[in-house]
């Protein structure tokens, strides 16, 4: 047993030893202890180094506010970087690690950077690192080998995440005396409550304090309210933390159900929350600062109601000598615990006269070594591990020795939850704190987050809110039970202003996490930082894991010091959520890898895979780039594919495109309205290549148009587009024409849609599906089971054959066993991208990019005259203007390939143009292209070079029409 | 939640913004289709239920609380 350990006490099971190693040491704690407390007992005090000045640092706190003690816990996947010690319940074969530190936390080279801190004052990368200026990746290199706190995992992390929804009437924030006040009035009265507590066990300050109630220790009591909560239906979450309120009574929890580093008994690690709640009740409770006096900091200076956690809660002395600084009388209740638990408390320093303080304070204080009142801390003693005060009395300075000092500098109320739905917040002058001004529409604070001070007080608040939550739903209240609470100086203001913080010591530290010390806050107020937000923003203070929670009022109390201002005057920094920080993989949940989105296939997928394709994603879908049946590369395959579409027929898979029905007595008003393409004249048992623009008069998508009956059409979309279009009809039909009688369904998974293409296409048609009477171009037939159209992507007599998806398989299998027959093969996207470049259509993500109007793409042909959507917008004077970009068709003048992408520079050295698809040419023989240019059609038969500098090819190229192949359309006659 | 005029009330993730009711009638107008009030309180905005019915909807938003006072569907706009 070490000699922290205390004899007796403490909510520990002394009969299980929980083993762990804190930088390769073996050690051991008790179950229900946390880590920090686990150390302290152990006697470990030096637990870190800080980030900028690698200061030896011990635990500061009991809590979820804890700035000193980071550590990394867990190995391999399960490493977790900047951990707060305070925070993680003990469990067997932990492994914690030290932050910050070269070679080892006891001795650290880069301590030398305290010995140098002069030089890094606030702000001191910006004025320091400014010249020479090409010295800058230097610096950038040194300063960022040293910057940064904790090492991220390297591994995956190897467990898995649970999301789940919620609602609840009433959601308690905080299980102390207020929380659980709130819960139980709400619950009795029949209400659906969710509590949550970010402790693995309820109690709050209760847990922290000598507190009896109802002739018992505060234990029994927190014990008891938490199962009559359970028993009245309530759903009680420990290590559950609300980190962020949202709009609507939106509330993100992140329950731990395993700890930081530790392998999960369940399923899951942890599990994310949102939950709807038609009321919040915060009872998040206060936030103890500490004092600022120099080498605050070094590792024994604790937080004075911390210390009494760590001995009433863990049966563990900050010190064997222990220095208690009080600023107010509540301060001595934590001196009564910590008393009461066998510490040894040698002074208790007060720097108010002995008449000022209050006589039960007075009795207290005189269980201890001596109390030496009208007395400050001007400093602390010792390297790593305090060992004693510079303490200063009416004018004379003396010291008092000490291997720890457990400070009081006032509470903080914790309103961070209030203020993440911007909760107006009132400064109180007499106490030195922002408090909730009043309740949001959502949020109420309750107990000591709402300035409430005594135990007593905080109780009844947190049933009265629950109670009026009852009965605004209509539900009878129950009754306070109105508990008998026994907490010494419980009538005593712990909010009491301490004196606030004043001077520029570079040694006392406000922002221990950030090393942001008095003389840092000066320095930014003299320089001209004197907002709050650039306060923050300058000096770092408030940054970090701990967002500032024992520090950004002290710092705001400093800085209204150097402007003679009040902190209320100058206001508080925004909070945003999270409260505290919440680990990427809960917030991503089960939603990573495949998980992330949805994968689309083809209903002939595995048919797809079976016949050798290799797929590639286009938006959620998997399609075939090619088929690799003997091994081929892409280039081979594709040049085989498309040969055989050119010179006898091709297969394809088309699955994947947009199709959308539209039916009704206006369904050909709303594709007249949609597309600006005429459609009017549209015959039934026809089909017509159409564009539709955007609001904005642009290109947005291309496609064909098929007319079914009198009242009923279907209309392709490009894979990418479908959702887009859909959008588009949708808005056009409901927004701007409600009055239009007409459905709009889409139907690509209803039908599974294949392509025959190439001379020989009819052939394999009437070979697959019997007699099939001859259709003329853009000719449409439809029965029961299938829809056929005859128009062409690629240049070629071709078929759309849209089936019914189960009937697909087969389908395709006849088909491509007849293409065989017929010397033809499947093909996939690589050839289909070749054939369409060199036939001049455009595609969208490549030509059709949302900057190109259908004059720029060689389309004007297919824009009416009548009205359209966005036809108007098209009429803007830039869309006619000279040197827009313009589709051409692009030859490569020697054979090379075509860098797609590429700029396309002219012979002055000017970019006049770029490539946007590339290919093959099987049709032209040779390497083809299309790309935008500048009044690229009055250029034809130029020669321009494609210069990629990525790729470092120059190539040169000639410009001509878009359309290489078969300008005239014989093929497909 | 967004009561749905269709489906009822519905959590807001099933919904997405469309734009301005003013800008949405304002559609085929390029001069006031950027247009935008921008105002800090009440407003009328279209909304697809794209994860339910699928319709468009007008919804009346607060721009500086989020709250949802109702929706309706769209109307005939004047010619």
């Amino acid at each position: 047993m070490s000699a922290y350990r205390l004899a007796d006490g403490g909510a520990i099971d002394r009969d299980r030893v929980v083993r762990f190693t804190f930088n390769g040491r073996a050690m051991s704690g008790f179950s229900g202890d946390t880590l920090a407390s686990a150390l302290l007992g152990a006697g470990v005090m030096l637990v870190g180094r800080s980030f900028k000045r690698h200061r030896p640092r011990g635990v500061l706190s009991a809590g979820p506010e804890e700035p000193n003690a980071l550590v990394g816990v867990g190995e391999g996947g399960r490493f977790e970087p900047n951990t707060q010690a305070t925070q993680i319940r003990l469990y067997p074969d932990l492994i914690a690690r030290s932050q910050n530190h070269w070679p080892s936390l006891g001795f650290d080279a880069l301590a030398a950077l305290d010995a140098a801190s002069a030089l890094f004052p606030a702000g001191f990368y910006y004025k320091t690192f400014k010249s020479p200026l090409r010295a800058w990746p230097l610096y950038e290199r040194v300063i960022r080998a040293l910057a940064g706190l904790g090492e991220p995992p390297k591994l995956p992390d190897p467990d898995s995440y649970g999301e789940r929804f919620a609602h609840a009437d009433v959601l308690v924030v905080g299980l102390g005396p207020a929380g659980l006040a709130a819960a139980r009035a709400a619950a009795e009265a029949g209400l659906r409550v969710i509590a949550v507590e970010q402790d693995f066990r309820p109690g709050g300050a209760l847990l922290a304090a000598a507190t009896r109630i109802n002739g018992a220790p505060s234990d029994l009591f927190v014990d008891q309210q938490a199962s009559a909560l359970r028993e009245a239906g309530a759903r009680v979450l420990t290590r559950t933390t609300a980190f962020g309120v949202y709009d609507h009574g939106l509330v993100g929890l992140v329950e731990r159900l395993a700890e930081p580093g530790q392998t999960p008994s369940g399923a899951i690690a942890q599990r994310l929350w949102k939950v709807r709640a038609g009321r919040i009740i915060l009872a998040a409770g206060a936030i103890e600062r500490p004092l600022t006096f120099a080498d605050n900091d070094r590792p024994g200076v604790m937080l004075a109601h911390a210390g009494a956690a760590y001995a009433q809660r863990y049966a563990v002395a900050a010190g064997r000598r222990v220095l208690f600084v009080a600023s107010s009388d509540a301060d001595y209740a934590a001196l009564d615990a910590l008393l009461r638990c066998g510490v040894s408390v040698c002074a208790v320093i007060d720097p108010r006269e002995m008449a000022a303080i209050a006589p039960p304070a007075r009795v207290i204080a005189a269980r201890a070594g001596e109390h030496r009142t009208e007395t400050t801390v001007i400093g602390a003693l010792g390297g790593a591990r305090v060992e004693g005060a510079r303490v200063r009395r009416r004018g004379v300075d003396g010291t008092l020795d000490g291997d720890a000092m457990l400070v009081a500098g006032g509470w903080t109320p914790t309103i961070h939850l209030h203020a993440h739905m911007r909760g107006a917040l009132a400064y109180d002058a007499a106490r030195g704190v922002f408090l909730p001004q009043s309740e949001t529409d959502t949020v109420r604070a309750v107990g000591a987050c709402a300035g409430v001070a005594s135990t007593a007080q905080c109780w009844r608040d947190g049933w009265r809110a629950g109670a009026d939550a009852a009965r605004a739903l209509g539900r009878s209240a129950p009754d306070d039970p109105s508990p008998e609470i026994d907490a010494p100086l419980d009538e005593h203001d712990g909010f009491a202003l301490p004196i606030p913080p004043r001077g520029a010591d570079k040694q006392a530290f406000v922002d221990f996490q950030n090393d942001v010390t008095m003389a840092d806050i000066a320095l930014a107020a003299r320089e001209g930082y004197r907002a709050v937000e650039h306060l923050k923003r300058y000096t770092t203070l408030g940054m970090g894991a701990d967002q500032g929670k024992t520090s950004n009022l002290i710092g705001l109390h400093a800085l209204a010091a150097t402007r003679e201002a009040t902190p209320g005057s100058i206001g508080l920094t925004t909070y945003r959520p999270p409260f505290t920080p919440v680990t990427l993989s809960a917030l991503a949940h089960d939603q990573t890898g495949a998980n992330l989105e949805p994968t689309r296939r083809s209903p002939i997928f595995d048919d797809l895979v079976a016949a050798g394709a290799v797929m590639q994603t286009s938006g959620l879908w998997l399609r075939p780039r090619y088929f690799a049946t003997h091994g081929e590369t892409l280039h081979e395959a594709a040049l085989h594919e498309a040969r055989a579409v050119r010179t006898a027929v091709g297969v394809a898979d088309a699955s994947t495109l947009g199709k959308i029905e539209i039916a009704g007595p206006d369904a050909g008003a709303l594709i007249d309205l949609a597309y600006a393409t005429g459609v009017r004249t549209l015959q039934v048992g026809k089909a017509r290549y159409a564009v539709m623009l955007n609001d904005d008069g642009f290109v947005y998508d291309d496609g064909t148009i098929w007319r079914l009956g009198a009242e009923r059409y279907l209309a392709t979309a490009s894979t990418a587009r479908t959702a887009g279009v859909l959008q588009r009809l949708t808005f056009l039909r409901d927004v701007v024409a409600p009055h239009y009688d007409v459905d709009v369904f889409d139907a690509t998974e209803a039908w599974a849609a294949l392509v025959v293409a190439g001379p020989r296409a009819a052939d394999v048609l009437r070979a697959t599906l019997g007699d099939v009477p001859p259709m003329a171009p853009q000719a449409v037939v439809e029965t029961p089971a299938l829809r056929i159209a005859r128009i062409s992507y690629s240049g070629e007599h071709a078929y759309e054959l849209y089936c019914r998806p189960d009937a697909a398989s087969a389908l395709w299998r006849n088909l491509h066993a007849a293409a065989r027959a017929a010397q033809g093969a499947l093909y996939g996207l690589e050839a289909l991208e070749w054939l369409r470049i060199e036939k001049g259509h455009v595609a969208v993500g490549a030509e059709i990019d949302g900057r190109t109007s259908a004059t720029d793409l060689g389309l004007k042909a297919f824009i009416k005259k009548a009205p359209h959507a966005g036809a108007r917008a098209a009429q803007r004077p830039a869309f006619t203007a000279e040197g827009r970009w313009r589709l051409v068709g692009l030859r490569s003048a020697y054979g090379a390939d075509i860098p797609e992408g590429a700029p396309l520079v002219d012979d002055a050295g000017e970019q006049c143009g770029r490539v946007t698809s590339s290919g093959f040419g099987v049709g032209v023989g040779g390497a083809v292209a299309l790309g935008l240019m500048r009044d690229g059609p009055a250029h034809h038969g130029a020669i321009v070079t494609a210069a990629s500098a990525t790729r470092r090819r120059h190539v040169r190229v000639r410009v001509g029409p878009s359309c290489a192949y078969d300008p005239e359309g014989a093929r497909l006659a | 939640m967004i009561p749905c005029p269709h489906c009822g009330p519905r959590t807001e993730i099933e919904f997405v913004f469309g734009r301005a009711l003013e800008a949405a009638h304002a559609h085929d107008d390029p001069a006031a289709m950027m247009r935008r009030a921008n105002p800090a309180g009440w407003t009328a905005e279209v909304w697809r239920h794209i994860h339910g019915c699928g319709a468009w909807i007008v919804v009346e938003r607060n721009t500086a609380t989020h709250a949802v006072k109702g929706t309706r569907l769209p109307e005939v706009p004047a010619p």
